[in-house]
């Protein structure tokens, strides 16, 4: 079937940049270098225009493998804002690192590219090849600073793990398709919808009795497959080494794209393919959602060095998002998507920061924090307002994504998600404000100066208005992600 | 066109501390002016309300109504009446005077000052936001200022108390923020958080209206706070620096006995009756914990602080009551108590300044040495005991009085607080004040003519209210009648 070729403008746009930075930087002598950051930027800039048009759009893409709609849409906007966001924090740290810079942003190009894929597949094939494009990127650049033994052991931790989980997901995906007989998610959702509701008057005592075995196994192995991307306890074992190892810029990007598409890709094949299969899988993510905000908080309550210390909340924080997951019929997909958005702004705020502070202090441990408000105000501040936002004070984006979560989750009856949720939202600010207080009430114990380059203040100055903004103007972006979160 | 009234008073400060922090950070009495300025503007914006306002009505007055997330039923609906106008006018006097009262800082000038204008919007937030995500957004908004506030430039245990005041604080509205949305899912379409409409709408079973009562209660006692809830009080008093100790006394702790009067009450009417009686004992318990423990104190500070504990137990009987004479009796005494217990603090640290020292046992004889200082230091004791012609008696006469009905043993046994109360405030004067001056102390300066200048109006005013009553009555009765008419009694 014949589709126009503008619907995938951006993923082309994003392509061509890709390859453009690899010759580009050929051609760069060694100062001109910045030049591939300017180019990042005006690249993904360039693929969201083309993904203006494409709004309110839906359509089906290559035989229905892939999909058009405002959920893609949504999810590649946010792709790509985390891709300029990422470049635009990114440069310092790849200069004073000799990082070589071509093949950073192109493999960071390349990521996002394989995001953009992600969350528009309807088809296991194309879900496998989107995730194992943006993962392979991430290896390499989780281990790209190839003289650092920490960044080559976040870089083989990560890879390790993460190949295991794609191998883990392969083999779901098999069974799957070993039930259904297809790859397609409309029509797995309509095999397995049959079998369940054609025994139901059969085997109404066993449950889900209709199912057979092999499709609640395929169930599990899906889950514990994206349970290792999204890094959800007990999947999370490689998140505190590769988020310290990697270079930070990397570990920002880790923190929020590769996280927000799997949670695209999750809602897609779970409640938009296994729907039939509903209490089982509620159930589960009910559970992951409950350890990984418990765990991840109180795990991150002792963490020495920074960048663990987020790995760590950061898993805390998809232990919220996933409440959503398990409310989708309540407007949990909604809350999903309002969350992602606001909470990846927050994070790559707070990342900022730590790019800005670590090259200077020459250090990502707390304790290097101590002071910092009186050596680069801006700084301290950023880093306050977006721990305030990832805590959920309002007025921040970030407290109406939690509020959403409350929401659905006290009208999807789950009440003990919420009280878990708000008893560990109190659990969060030890540690958040545990930096604060660091930079704020504990005097500098060494007095290097902090002065933030411009890219930085930019960066830092963007987020924290946008932290607020998505705070005050929540009814346009609600409402964007009600309608973006309409699953067929 | 009408004057957005409260728009201005809540808005004003912030404007203040933006402006505040444009102006370079070396210029610390420009600083300090430009922050005196944007605090006196809402006082004066509060008086010439005044003038305006109307007595005879119980309803909202100076509404500003505009819608925020129409989709959710969320608006930014401001509003005050005569349970939250006191508060107003409490809020915006203390405010300033504790602004006057940080001429010394000397510490980070800039953020200090930035930081207490923040404080300010958040609490006239409070006390004018008529929807819930709204009062939810500035209660939250107060936290993280107060949080710096106390943790920069408190005392030697400044981060501890700092750190259990905002955990303490942010774990109360958590629960409050469930109650939030378990009512707004719950009460019917359309779908609102607006306080009035909802309180108007009710149709809430018992069982939940309880559990519901129970959320936002939660929230508020932890902010009184009402005995249990009260360990994170006196840490963040004593280690806060004095014009903020009058600040958490004086405006903060009203935000919860406020809360109660505005949600609690007429929200959830028939749990309010059935758990009166809890609420009475807690506080009679408050009232007469705080008495005891403020009698063991050997830090001046500390005293002042467990009295505010034991002072706000009024407060809660005289809500718990339910009766129009008990409930003015309530809000009188937020007024009186922000009055009083403000300008002990003040008291407090000017003698802490001059002394180094707050521990009673080392000071003596302070007529002789810091006279002015002591005689108001005596004054504020006597008003705090409840000393008839001033403040703290009407209200603390009128929640007797109007609880005495409902609660006979309640308030047979709260009378004995009075006692306690006129103990150890008279056992400190006699500590302090009186006895054997001391060499060491000789030659201290006393109250310098602006510091008196700010305690002066504060004097006048518990004078005027303890002689007076009607002044005050007259601004909160009708809204009184009305909520209590709401609610039913007991």
């Amino acid at each position: 079937m014949a589709f126009p070729l503008s619907l995938l403008y951006p993923e082309i746009i994003l392509t061509g940049l890709g390859l453009l930075l690899l010759c580009t930087d050929l051609l760069l002598g060694r100062e001109s270098k910045k030049g591939l950051m300017y180019l990042t930027i005006v690249g993904a800039a360039a693929a969201a225009a083309a993904l203006v048009p494409l709004a309110g759009l839906r359509q089906e893409i290559l035989e229905g493998t892939m999909l058009l709609d405002p959920f893609a849409v949504f999810f590649k906007a946010v792709a790509l804002a985390i891709l300029v966001l990422v470049a635009l924090v990114s440069w310092e740290y790849v200069e004073r690192n000799r990082i070589r810079s071509g093949e950073f942003f192109a493999l960071l190009t390349f990521a996002t590219l394989g995001l953009m894929f992600m969350v528009s597949s309807r088809d296991l094939i194309t879900i496998y090849l989107g995730l194992e494009l943006s993962s392979i990127s991430t290896y390499i650049l989780a281990g790209i600073m190839r003289d650092d033994a920490h960044s080559n052991e976040a870089a083989v931790k990560y890879f390790l793990v993460g190949t295991l989980a794609s191998g883990v997901l392969l083999y779901g995906m098999s069974l799957l398709y070993g039930v259904a007989g297809t790859t397609y998610l409309p029509e797995i959702a309509r095999v397995l919808q049959g079998a369940a509701g054609g025994t139901a008057g059969v085997g109404a005592a066993a449950g889900n009795g209709g199912l057979s075995a092999l499709a609640v196994v395929a169930t599990i192995f899906l889950v514990g497959g994206f349970g290792f991307k999204i890094a959800a306890v007990p999947f999370h074992m490689w998140v505190p080494d590769t988020y310290e190892g990697a270079p930070t810029p990397v570990t920002a990007f880790i923190s929020v794209g590769p996280k927000a598409a799997a949670l695209a890709v999750l809602l897609r094949v779970f409640p938009g393919g296994l729907e039939g299969t509903g209490a089982q899988w509620t159930v589960i993510f009910a559970f992951l959602a409950a350890v990984s905000m418990t765990l991840g908080n109180l795990t991150a309550l002792t963490q020495p060095n920074i960048k663990r210390m987020l790995g760590y909340s950061s898993i805390a924080q998809l232990g919220y998002i996933l409440i959503g997951l398990v409310t989708w019929r309540e407007q949990g997909g909604a809350a999903i998507l309002f969350y992602v958005l606001t909470y990846s702004i927050a994070n790559l705020s707070a990342f900022a920061v730590i790019i800005a502070a670590g090259n200077r202090l020459g250090s990502d441990e707390l304790d290097a924090y101590a002071g910092l408000s009186q050596k680069s105000p801006l700084a301290a501040w950023t880093l306050t307002v977006a721990f305030a936002a990832l805590i959920g004070i309002p007025p921040t984006g970030v407290f109406f994504g939690k509020f959403f979560i409350f929401m659905s989750a006290l009208q999807g009856g789950y009440l003990w998600l919420a009280l878990l949720l708000a008893a560990n939202s109190v659990i969060s600010a030890g540690y958040y404000f545990g930096v604060v207080r660091r930079m704020f009430l504990v005097p500098p114990t060494v007095d290097t100066p902090v002065q933030l380059p411009r890219a930085l203040s930019l960066a830092a100055l963007l987020t924290l208005a946008a932290v607020l903004a998505t705070g005050l103007a929540v009814e346009p972006l609600f409402r964007w992600a009600s309608l973006a979160a309409v699953l067929p | 066109m009408q004057i957005p009234f409260l728009s201005l008073v809540v808005f004003v400060p912030l404007v203040g501390a933006v402006l505040a922090l444009l102006v370079p950070r070396h210029q610390e009495r420009t600083i300090k002016i430009l922050a005196i300025v944007f605090t006196a503007i809402p006082v004066l914006l509060v008086a010439w309300m005044l003038t305006q306002y109307d007595f005879g009505t119980a309803g909202i007055q100076f509404e500003e109504r505009y819608s925020w997330v129409p989709s959710l039923g969320i608006g930014y609906t401001l509003g005050t009446d005569g349970i939250s106008f006191p508060m107003l006018i409490v809020t915006a006097l203390i405010t300033l005077i504790a602004t006057i009262a940080s001429w010394n800082i000397s510490r980070r000038v800039k953020d200090y000052f930035a930081l207490l204008l923040l404080l300010e919007t958040g609490m006239m937030g409070v006390f004018t936001a008529l929807d819930y995500i709204l009062f939810y957004l500035f209660f939250e908004v107060v936290l993280v200022p107060m949080y710096f506030l106390i943790g920069i430039w408190g005392g030697p245990r400044r981060e501890y108390a700092a750190i259990k005041f905002f955990i303490y604080t942010l774990l109360g509205s958590v629960v409050m923020l469930i109650g939030i949305i378990a009512l707004y899912l719950n009460s019917g379409e359309p779908r609102t958080f607006d306080m009035l409409t909802l309180a108007e709408r009710g149709g809430l079973s018992f069982g939940l209206q309880w559990w519901l009562f129970l959320a936002f209660f939660i929230g508020f006692a932890i902010k009184v706070p009402v005995f249990p809830f009260h360990t994170w009080l006196p840490d963040a008093h004593v280690e806060a620096p004095t014009a903020i100790s009058v600040i958490l006394a004086g405006i903060l702790l009203k935000m919860g006995t406020y809360g109660i009067l505005r949600i609690n009450l007429p929200t959830f009417p028939e749990a309010a009756q059935s758990l009166a009686p809890a609420l009475a004992f807690l506080g009679v318990l408050s009232m007469i914990y705080g008495a005891f423990v403020a009698m063991w104190q050997k830090d001046l500070k500390k005293l002042v602080a467990y009295s505010s504990v034991s002072h706000m137990g009024y407060v809660i009987l005289g809500i718990a009551a339910l009766t129009p004479v008990a409930i003015n009796g309530a809000i009188y005494q937020m007024v009186a108590h922000g009055l009083i217990t403000g300008m002990l603090f003040l008291l407090v640290g000017m003698i802490y300044d001059r002394l180094h020292t707050r521990q009673i046992s080392e000071m003596s004889g302070l007529y002789n040495t810091l006279p002015k200082i002591a005689v108001i230091l005596a004054f504020a004791s006597f008003a705090s005991l409840g000393l008839p012609g001033l403040a703290g008696f009407i209200a603390e006469f009128f929640v007797f009085l109007g609880a005495y009905p409902v609660f006979q043993t309640h308030v047979i046994v709260g009378v004995i607080t009075v006692v306690l109360t006129a103990g150890y405030m008279l056992w400190m004067v006699q500590r302090t004040l009186m006895g054997k001056e001391r060499s060491q102390f000789a030659g201290t300066p006393d109250a310098y003519g602006w510091e008196v200048a700010y305690l002066v109006p504060l004097m006048i005013l518990i004078l005027l209210f303890g002689i007076y009553p009607a002044t005050l009555m007259n601004i909160m009765n009708e809204s009184v009648l009305n909520l209590v008419a709401k609610v039913g009694g007991i």
